[in-house]
Parts: structure tokens; C-alpha cells; sequence
């Protein structure tokens, strides 16, 4: 006998086990119980506490049975539907729903009743109660939507690097083959000019390299890093110098272009070719990370940190859903991957070794490239310095900083102390009506 | 579906997110495989029918809490070895898993209805824990690693396993 025999119809058994108990019809009745008996506690715990007569004792005990056996069916169903019987996240959500409808429905049938019959107190403390249920439904309804969101980016992050497989792999091969016959493929130059703001237009070349978007899974999609060189007059220039530009998320490109605005001088003292990077993910490079995303903060109210982290957190996640379909491995755009793609370029430029000059994020930059890939580093100049694991600027790490340089100069925290005082008193409140300024833009912005 | 043939992870998070499709195309690929590692941790078919629905049964019930969908493989096997165990300690006494106990005769008493190849006759005389390291890496063949994980053992618990089992095997078969 073939032990694969009675592998189908094993197969169709267990397919009707799972089908039965995915199939939601007995999880809307055992829902629409739950909603009918918080609505019936709702309503007899309502009449019972405002009654205004004196009642008989064996209409008090019916009362109190029948809330009894209402609120047995409320925990048995609920204990049913939230440990048992829920199997995925559209379940989780049908009954979150259900709960906060239920509490919604308990809470504007039982005040309503009480306030009926004028006992303002039994109104306030049913209120009370059917709020205070009300708030744990609506908080059970946002974390089930939370799971659901964190699912879709966990799904879209496997569809990402599952998609990047065999495609891109035949892509990369016809990219290998043609790159053998014609040089270098992964990147791309071509002449361009800076216009200073006087004088003449300097010669310049403006540049794309292709880099793998995560260098674990070479196979993958690739990004495009965008660059900008301008050579040297010199007659024997040194090596090139790189300039990492901050943020992160400065353009490289733009801090180039903008030291040239002020003319061609400047390159006559140019004693080596200066090249602008624009990182993965910053200015012209491909895909661009930019967003114009807003938080929805009002500017009506006063700051709350809380209120604040909340919206933060709520459009940082949408985003990432967003960057996810878009087959943006986000996880890739860190400093190790970023310092490799400035190894990459330092290569693919044919450049025997380079100058770094790194501002602020730039010079943590630079520090991980020369931690990396240091033989191909000459000199690293770094200005306003951010040391590695260094860019956290919370609060708590600014008053760490402060604590250990008040320990050579004591004075400095009751200083800054005395200062944020100061003004403080001075500052003046100035109630004024907001208004609206009509907003002209100016010819050639 | 967009892909005929979608990796684990990506149909256990379409599982979790309440995709019908997916759930079939998950028992199809899947009930193959646990079928085979129950028929050979336990030999007797109407019982691995039982143990096969009940398997299932946790499945379905408990998919949603999986926090590491990478990770189906091993959670899987590790829900038809504790299912498997449970029916094992409701009908014979189970030693502990590290212990080499008297070798329970499974067989006895039990219609045997599929007939066994030489080693599957040889998994008949291991001790349980032996057997499901030999079914899981040699007969569905995962990686060591992957066994120790389904286990919960160290690799090297599982490396000495294998090594006793195959001396008995070795022995049977002689």
C-alpha cells in the first residue's frame, strides 16, 4: 500500500475543519448575543436603580437574575470570541467593533432612561460606568487596527524581498553582460554647469551610481546615488575630497553648488576635485525618501509632547506603509549601508584614495566610512561632529552631556538655570486675535 | 492571489490577516507534510486522523498569535509534536524526553494498516523523542537547527539523538 494513499481526502477533511471554523456565521451570533445582552443589562439596571417606588422583594430579586444571567452571557461571549474563536485579524476587528457598538448603544440607552425619570445620580453613575467601558472598547478597536497595520507592513516587507527574486536576478545578469562590453554600467556622467551668481558658468559633471538597496540581498532592487564633480585647475591635484553633507538628508549636491554661487575663484585654490554625494534616499538620489507628509498638529493649541509623539508615530507608520508598496526596503537606509555606497562611488570614480569632509550627520559618516573602508581614506576633516550613536538628541541625553561638562565647571548648570529664568520673567503674553495675511508670491521664486 | 506559489511567511501573514485563499492554499501545501510526520511519530491512521484534526484545530485557533511568520516551518511541526505528545501521554506513560526509558512497544495491540519500509520499521523500536528528531531530519529534512528550534533542545541534544538512532536502526535493519 502507497503511503500517500489517503493523502487527499485527508486533506479535503482537514480543508473543512479550517473552512468551518473560519466561517463566521456562529461568531455573528455569538456578537449579536453580546450585543443584546449588554443592551438588556443596560436597560434593566437603568430601570431597576432609578425605580422610584418602593418594589417587592421578588421583583428585586428578579431583577438582580436576570442582570445575573445577562452579564454570564456577556463574559461567556466575550471569553468566546476574544480566546477562542477568533482567528484572524478581520475576526479581531468584527468584534472589537461589536464591543464598542455595544457599549455605545448601553451607554445612550441607560442614561437617557435614568434621566427620564429625573435620578440625576443613578444617570451620573450609569454615565460614568458606560463611558469608562466605552473608552476600553475604543482602545481594544485601536490595537486590533494597530495589529492589522503592523500585518500589512510585516506582509508588503516579505512581498518586497520575495519579489526581488528571479526578475531582477535576469536583469542584473543582461546588466553584467552589456557592462563588459561597454565599460561601466553602473554609473552614468554627464556634463553640467554651476552658474554663479556672477561671472561664468564653471564646468562640472553630474553623476548616478547604481548601488544595491540592501547589500544582503545583492540580487535585489538598486538604488541610484547621485553625485556632482567638479575638477580641480590644479596641475597636480590631490586626491579627490568627498563632502557628506548633514541631516541626514542634506544634499551634498546642493552644498557644492552653493559653494561655487559666489564665483570661479574659488576653484583656482581648489588643490583637488571636489565631489558632492548626495546619500541614499537625500536630494536628487533614487528613490527619494522626502515627504511632505504633515502631522495634523494644530497650531491653535499648546504643544503636548504626548499628543504630539502620538500624531508623530500615527504619520511615521503611514509612511512606512507607503515607502513598503512602493518596494522600499527601509531597513537599508542606515549609515553602514550608506558609508559602502561612498566606498562604492570612491571606486567606481577610479579614485585611488579620498578626502572626506563630513558636516554634523556627515561627520558620523565619515568616521563609519573610515571605520569600514579605511584604506581608501587619506584625510577625514569632520566639522560640528556628531560621534557614532550619537544623533538620539532627547532631552535626557542633552542633560547627561550638560551634567558631565558642569563637572569642570560647576557653575554651568545653575547658569543655564538662572538664564531659562530670566526669560521667563521677561518674556510678555500678548493676547492678539489670530488674522489672515494675504500671501503674494514674488516674481522668479 | 497574485503569486501561484507564495513563500510561508507571506501565507501565514495573509492567514492571520483573515485571507481565505490563503488559509487553502496553506492546508494544501502543509497537510502533506504533517501527515507524514504523524503517520510516522505514530503509526496507526485512524489515530492520526484525530491527532491530524486536532492539529488543525490549533492551527486555526492559534495562527494569529504567531509573532514571527518567518518562523511557520518550525511553529508548525512544533504544534503536531505537542499534539502528538498529548495523545502519547493520554495512552501510554511518557518518559522525560532526555531520559532513554524502556522502549515502548508501540505497535502492539494497534492494526497495523500501512505498511513500513526499513527504516519506518526501525522508527517503530526508537524512543519517541529519538524518532522525531530522525523523522524530522532525515525524513522531512530540515536542518539540525531547525529540529533543535521545533524541539526546544540545543542542536547538540539533537546531534546525540540522531546518533543513538541511527545505532538502533543500524541494528534493526542488520
Amino acid at each position: 500500500m502507497n503511503l500517500n494513499d489517503s493523502i487527499p481526502s485527508s486533506t479535503e477533511r482537514a480543508l473543512a475543519i479550517v473552512r468551518g471554523e473560519l466561517s463566521s456565521g456562529w461568531r455573528w451570533t455569538y456578537r449579536i448575543i453580546l450585543l443584546a445582552a449588554s443592551v438588556c443589562v443596560a436597560a434593566i439596571l437603568s430601570l431597576w436603580t432609578t425605580e422610584p417606588g418602593p418594589l417587592p422583594l421578588r421583583l428585586h430579586v428578579a431583577f438582580a437574575t436576570l442582570i445575573c444571567i445577562g452579564s454570564g452571557w456577556i463574559c461567556v461571549m466575550t471569553w468566546i470570541l476574544t480566546r477562542r474563536n477568533c482567528p484572524t485579524a478581520l475576526d479581531r476587528l468584527a468584534t472589537a467593533w461589536m464591543a464598542t457598538i455595544a457599549c455605545s448603544l448601553s451607554l445612550a440607552i441607560s442614561v437617557p432612561i435614568a434621566l427620564q425619570r429625573g435620578n440625576m445620580q443613578a444617570a451620573l453613575y450609569l454615565g460614568v460606568i458606560g463611558f469608562a467601558l466605552l473608552c476600553v472598547a475604543l482602545f481594544l478597536l485601536r490595537a486590533v487596527y494597530r495589529f492589522r497595520a503592523n500585518l500589512k507592513i510585516k506582509l508588503s516587507g516579505f512581498e518586497a524581498s520575495t519579489r526581488t527574486g528571479i526578475g531582477p536576478l535576469v536583469l542584473l545578469m543582461l546588466l553584467g553582460w552589456i557592462g563588459q562590453a561597454n565599460g561601466n554600467d553602473l554609473m552614468t556622467l554627464e556634463k553640467v554647469t554651476i552658474q554663479p551668481r556672477i561671472g561664468t558658468a564653471i564646468p562640472a559633471e553630474s553623476g548616478r551610481l547604481k548601488v544595491p538597496m540592501n547589500r544582503s540581498n545583492p540580487d535585489g532592487p538598486t538604488i541610484e546615488i547621485a553625485f556632482i564633480r567638479v575638477r580641480s585647475v590644479a596641475e597636480k591635484p590631490g586626491p579627490a575630497t568627498f563632502i557628506l553633507a548633514g541631516g541626514p538628508g542634506d544634499s551634498g549636491v546642493q552644498v557644492v553648488r552653493g559653494m561655487f554661487m559666489s564665483g570661479d575663484q574659488i576653484r583656482s585654490v581648489l588643490t583637488s576635485d571636489i565631489i558632492g554625494i548626495d546619500q541614499r534616499g537625500a536630494g536628487s538620489s533614487k528613490p527619494s525618501l522626502a515627504v511632505t507628509d504633515r502631522y495634523g498638529f494644530s497650531l491653535k493649541e499648546p504643544r503636548d509632547p504626548e499628543k504630539y509623539r502620538s500624531l508623530m508615530k500615527k504619520t511615521c507608520q503611514e509612511i512606512a506603509l507607503r515607502m513598503h508598496r512602493d518596494v522600499i526596503d527601509l531597513s537599508a537606509f542606515n549609515t553602514i549601508e550608506n558609508a559602502d555606497d561612498i566606498e562604492a562611488l570612491r571606486e567606481n570614480l577610479g579614485c585611488k584614495r579620498v578626502n572626506l569632509w563630513g558636516t554634523s550627520y556627515g561627520s558620523q559618516l565619515a568616521i563609519i566610512v573610515l571605520r569600514r573602508h579605511e584604506s581608501g581614506v587619506e584625510r577625514v576633516l569632520i566639522s560640528s561632529p556628531v560621534g557614532p550613536n550619537h544623533l538620539w538628541k532627547r532631552p535626557a541625553y542633552i542633560q547627561n552631556c550638560l551634567e558631565r561638562i558642569s563637572k569642570d565647571n560647576p557653575q554651568l548648570l545653575r547658569h543655564m538655570g538662572q538664564v531659562i529664568e530670566q526669560l521667563n520673567n521677561r518674556s510678555v503674553h500678548v493676547d492678539v486675535p489670530p488674522g489672515t495675511v494675504p500671501v503674494k508670491r514674488a516674481p522668479g521664486l | 492571489m497574485n503569486e501561484p506559489d507564495p513563500p510561508d511567511a507571506v501565507l501565514a501573514v495573509r492567514c492571520q490577516l483573515g485571507d481565505t485563499d490563503a488559509w487553502e492554499t496553506l492546508v494544501r501545501r502543509w497537510h502533506p507534510r504533517l501527515w507524514r510526520f504523524i503517520t510516522r511519530m505514530l503509526s496507526d491512521r485512524t489515530v492520526v486522523e484525530d491527532v491530524l484534526q486536532s492539529v488543525w484545530l490549533r492551527v486555526v485557533r492559534t495562527l494569529v498569535q504567531l509573532r514571527e511568520p518567518e518562523k511557520l516551518t518550525a511553529w508548525l511541526y512544533g504544534i503536531a509534536r505537542r499534539t502528538v505528545a498529548d495523545w502519547l501521554r493520554k495512552h501510554y506513560r511518557y518518559p522525560p524526553a532526555d531520559e532513554v526509558g524502556e522502549i515502548p512497544d508501540w505497535d502492539r495491540g494497534i492494526e497495523m494498516l500501512i505498511a513500513v519500509d526499513s527504516v519506518e520499521m526501525g522508527l517503530g523500536r526508537l524512543h519517541p523523542s529519538d524518532r522525531e528528531a530522525v523523522v524530522l531530519h532525515y525524513l522531512e529534512e530540515l536542518p539540525v537547527a531547525e529540529v533543535a528550534e521545533i524541539c526546544g533542545v540545543p542542536p547538540g541534544t539533537i546531534k546525540s539523538r540522531l546518533h543513538r538512532a541511527r545505532r538502533v536502526i543500524r541494528s534493526t535493519l542488520n
